[in-house]
Order: C-alpha cells, then structure tokens, then sequence
C-alpha cells in the first residue's frame, strides 16, 4: 500500500443518542481504489460527510491527504460526487463546471480546456450548452462526476456513482475511475452495487451499525475461506458423516453439494475419499466467494 | 465568497425573480401613477368649485393643505413600496440556504475549498445586490411621479433613500439567519410574522401617539416591536426625512397612522444597523457549526 492518503483512529459520530459511527479506524493508501460497503442505515454516508466536512465528528480523528479533516486548502486536492446529487438545474452543464472550477480556485485561463476534458471524459460535449434541467437522470449523475473531477483532484470521493446509469454508462464510468488510478489518483467509493465494486476495487470495508466488521485487500478476502462445489453420483451416505467431518456443508442440491474447507490440502484428501468409497466424482470445483457473498455473510453474521 | 455572491445574482435573474418582481412592479407603478393624475386633476377641480362659490384660501393656507395633500400621497406610495421591498426580501430568500441543504444542492458546495462563512455572505451580498438595485429604482421612480404629477419637492427627500434600501436588507438578514437553522416552511412562517408585528406594532405606535388618542401603553408597544424587528422604525425615519421633523398638526388626521407622529430616533437606527450585523454572525456562526446531512 502506498502512503496512506485517508486516515481515521475512532471517528465517531453521534446523532442525539443514535451512533451513526462508532470508532471507526480506516487506512486508505495512494492510488487505491477503496469500496465502502454496508447495509443501508450502516453509517456509510455520515462516515463520507465526516471526512469530506459535511457533518462535524463527535469524537476521534482523521486526515486526508496527511491534513487534519476540514482543511480548506487541502480540499482543493479532493473532489466529491453526492449521493442526492442535485445542481443548479438553471445552469448549463459548461456554467456549472466553470463555477465548480472557479470555487476550486482553478485559475481562469486553464479552465475552458480542462471543462472540455471532462466534458469529453463523461461524453457531455453535445449537452454541454443545454441547462441541466433538460438531463436526464443519468446525464446529471455524469455532469456530477464531471463536476467532481473538474479540478483534476488528487483524492476522489464517489457516493453511489452510477445509480441512474444504464450498463453501458456504468461500464463507462468504471474505466474513468481505473483510469484515475492508473493515473495515481485515490478514489473512495461508496456503493450498493457489489458486483461493480468487485470489479475494480483493490480493497474493501464493510460497515454495519456504525462499525467496520470486515477490512482488507479484496483478494485476501474473497480467498480466505475455501469453498467447494462438488458433483458426485453414488455417495452412499457419505455426506451425512465423513464428508461432514471436513468442514461445514453450505449447500446440497441432488447430487451436488458446497462445502467449506479449513484449507487447500483438504481439496485432494476429498476428492480421495470420495473415490476410495466407490463414488463417482463427476465435477470438483473451487469456487471463488463474490462480493455479493461474503457481504451477506458478513452482514447476516453479525446478526447472529 | 464573490463566486457565491455571482451565483446568487444570476440565480435571481435566471429564475426570474428580479424580472418578476420588476414586471409587477411596472404594474404598481402604473396604477399609482394613474392614482396621483386624477387626484391631481381632482384636486384642481374641487379647489376652482371652492373659490367659485365664494370661497376664499390665504396662501399660505393652500400652500399647507397642498403640501399636506402632496406628502400623504406620497408616503402612500413610500408605504406600499416598503411592503412590496420587504416582502421580496423575504420570499427571495427564506429558502436560500434551508432548501439547498434539503434537497442536497448545497453538498457539493459545502466540500469545496471554501469557507462556510463565505457562503453565507456571498448569499447575502448576492440578495443585497439585487435588493438595493431594486429598492433604489422603485424609490426614485415613485419620487419622480409625484414630482413630475404632483409638483412634490425633491430636495432633501433623495437622502431617504439609503433608509429605504435597508429595510429589505434586515429583512434578509433575519430570513438568512432563520434558513440556517429552520426548514423552508417554518422560516417563511416565522420571518413573516415577526415582519406583520413589526408593521401593526408600528402603527399601534403612531395611533397612541395621536394628540386625541395619547396613549402610552401603544406606544411602549410599538417600541417594543420595533426592537423585535425595526423594519417600520425605518419607515417612519425615511416619513421624519420626507415630511421634516416639524410635525403639522393635520397630518395627524390626514396621514394617520402612514405618518410618523412618534418619530423615531437616531439610536433606534443604529440600533436597526446592528441588529441586521448581529443576524449576519447569527446565520454565519450557526451555519458553520451546524451538520449538513
């Protein structure tokens, strides 16, 4: 991980007596793509207004770009899409992002060309002259990220960036945000959409009731656990003993089965066992858990 | 703050509230113009049938009955000019900061390099902006039909104007401050009714002050409200600057309570100053502190 650009040691926030988030220790480090997940009401939101200087921290401390959170020179170098994005729908798409530029304190002369990067970049350029009023849903949210991204900022926070966006939109907008990583830029996402967070995050948090219950590298925790579907005829009551006696049994379907294994060197000893009992092993796969899984593992387990 | 107070000018004209305003106020203008020609031509009628059947005026009596006439005329206008102004003021702006933080508009604002503080008075140079523009050109342009209608003086009355220009602006100041903490709705309701009390306790002010009425305690009422919002002691400080502070005894009955027989006084108009500066670091420290969700 490179220099850490967003930092937090128990930030927490409490709303009259309802702790939105609660201690929260997160390290996010330079040109990263970081996912910030959680059920609704997790306290994702409060979490990205607290840094972004929205909402004001009860307690606990954070930094982003190594200044403390509320640094209004340090702000220049950060740039933030809302989740309710709303903008003056009485301005064009090109008056906006001079003003959004202008309260960058971008200077004036490099502005029209870096407008009609962006421009190009959410594939604006057509529309740039019509007032957003006239967008529609999907052409605000890009008008935002352009808006977002207007002053080339350093540290990107996206709040659900491709809600109102068709697949070939959301596809678009995921390869602006690999490119600003391969750029160096750090991007924090917060998203529902677990399957596109899976797709180009590097790492992940999970956050339920205002607390990170889950952290890491996305491989580390897509990989941790070992799972196995297995399709077999002939099994003769193995899986109600010895098989059950290598780990939990997720799933049965007829003559297929998901089994969770404690490591890798059980993957042969099982397919051994299955044979040397006269079964007939017609598939063993290892399966890779997806986001979408180990979120509602995650999720659903801390409710247990 | 200068590309806040930009943004809030273009948004009163590109929403058209400026050319509203300005429009109905064409309107208003029109309808008091057409008011002061026929009274003028009335006045002229009824004054020749006088003198035909045998009655006489000294001069100075027709110079002061018309002089009284001109001035009620007058501060008629100045009246309703007032109220158009200061409703304005208030509707342009009870949802200035209120609404943005409701549907989310100010949240990509908010998290750019710019101090909160800025905000709040790029919005208000913004409203004051328009609002002085707009109160001095409906000012001069009631002054200028009762002088070229009327033949009313101008001398001395164009230093009112600065009053008049601020009365929208304490309006504003108070509506800015509300919208930081209040939703939309509860400001509107609140900032309008502490106006009307200002207004009805201002009148209740000069009908206690009426030689056949007298009465203290109406006073003392119209005082007090005046300290809860000094909007109407300005208005009878620009009527001490037009009809002079030598009171005729029949603009008592003749301009009433539009009048300013209880007059009020200098401290009371740098009370109003610092009452507008004190809403100002009102709506600018409660926006600072406050959570925007």
């Amino acid at each position: 991980m490179g220099k850490a650009v967003i930092e937090t040691k128990d930030l927490t926030k409490v709303y009259d007596r309802k702790t939105a988030c609660d201690k929260i220790c997160l390290s996010v480090g330079e040109g990263q793509i970081f996912g910030f997940l959680g059920p609704n009401g997790a306290g994702k939101s409060t979490f990205v207004k607290m840094l972004i200087g929205l909402v004001k921290p009860t307690s606990g401390m954070a930094s982003l770009l190594g200044s403390p959170i509320g640094d209004v020179f340090t702000r220049r170098r950060i740039g933030f899409l809302p989740e309710n994005f709303r903008y003056q729908d009485w301005l064009t798409g090109q008056e906006l992002l001079h003003y959004h530029a202008a309260l960058s304190h971008m200077p004036r002369e490099v502005r029209p060309k870096r407008i009609g990067e962006v421009l190009k970049l959410v594939k604006l350029e057509d529309a740039a002259n019509f007032k957003i009023k006239t967008y529609s849903k999907g052409m605000q949210q890009r008008i935002g990220i352009a808006a977002a991204l207007v002053a080339d900022p350093d540290l990107l926070f996206l709040d659900e960036p491709t809600s109102a966006l068709d697949p070939i939109g959301r596809m678009e907008v995921r390869e602006i945000i690999t490119s600003l990583r391969d750029r160096g830029k750090t991007v924090f996402l917060n998203s529902h959409l677990l399957s596109e967070l899976e797709m180009i995050c590097d790492e992940v948090a999970i956050i339920k009731d205002g607390r990170v219950i889950e952290s890491g590298t996305l491989n580390n925790l897509l990989t941790g656990k070992i799972e196995v579907e297995v399709t077999a005829g002939n099994l003769n009551g193995l899986l109600d003993n010895r098989i059950a006696d290598f780990g939990r049994v997720l799933k049965v379907d007829g003559s297929s089965f998901v089994i969770e294994l404690a490591n890798e060197e059980k993957i042969p000893t099982l397919a051994s066992l299955i044979i040397r009992s006269g079964g007939r092993l017609y598939n063993l796969n290892r399966r890779k858990r997806t986001l979408e899984e180990l979120f509602i593992d995650v999720v659903q387990g801390g409710d247990q | 703050m200068l590309i806040i107070t930009a943004l809030t000018f273009k948004e009163a004209l590109r929403k058209k509230i400026l050319i509203a305003a300005i429009v109905l106020t064409l309107l208003f203008l029109v309808v008091y113009g057409l008011g002061l020609h026929y009274i003028a031509q009335d006045m002229a009628v009824h004054k020749a049938g006088f003198m035909s059947g045998g009655g006489s005026l000294s001069a100075g009596q027709e110079q002061a009955m018309q002089e009284i006439s001109k001035r009620a005329f007058f501060l008629l206008g100045i009246y309703f000019a007032s109220s158009i102004v200061s409703l304005l003021a208030i509707f342009s702006s009870i949802g200035s900061v209120s609404s943005e933080m409701e549907n989310g508009m100010l949240h990509a604002i908010v998290a750019k390099p710019i101090r909160r503080r800025d905000i709040i008075l790029g919005k208000f140079l913004g409203y004051t902006l328009m609002l002085t523009f707009y109160s001095a050109v409906l000012f001069v342009s009631i002054l200028l039909l009762n002088h070229y209608i009327f033949g009313s003086r101008l001398d001395g009355v164009t230093g009112a104007i600065g009053l008049f220009t601020l009365q929208p602006l304490i309006l504003l100041a108070v509506s800015l401050a509300g919208s930081t903490r209040l939703s939309t709705l509860a400001n509107g309701i609140i900032v309008f009714m502490l106006y009307t009390v200002g207004v009805i306790g201002g009148m209740l002010e000069q009908v206690g002050a009426m030689p056949f009425v007298n009465s203290t305690t109406l006073v003392r009422t119209g005082i007090i409200t005046s300290l809860m919002m000094p909007v109407d002691s300005i208005y009878r400080m620009i009527v001490t600057i037009i009809t002079g502070t030598t009171q005729n005894p029949l603009d008592a009955v003749i301009i009433g309570p539009f009048g300013a027989i209880s007059q009020p006084s200098n401290a009371m108009m740098i009370y109003a100053v610092i009452y507008l500066i004190a809403f100002l670091v009102i709506s600018v420290r409660v926006f600072s502190r406050r959570d925007i969700g």
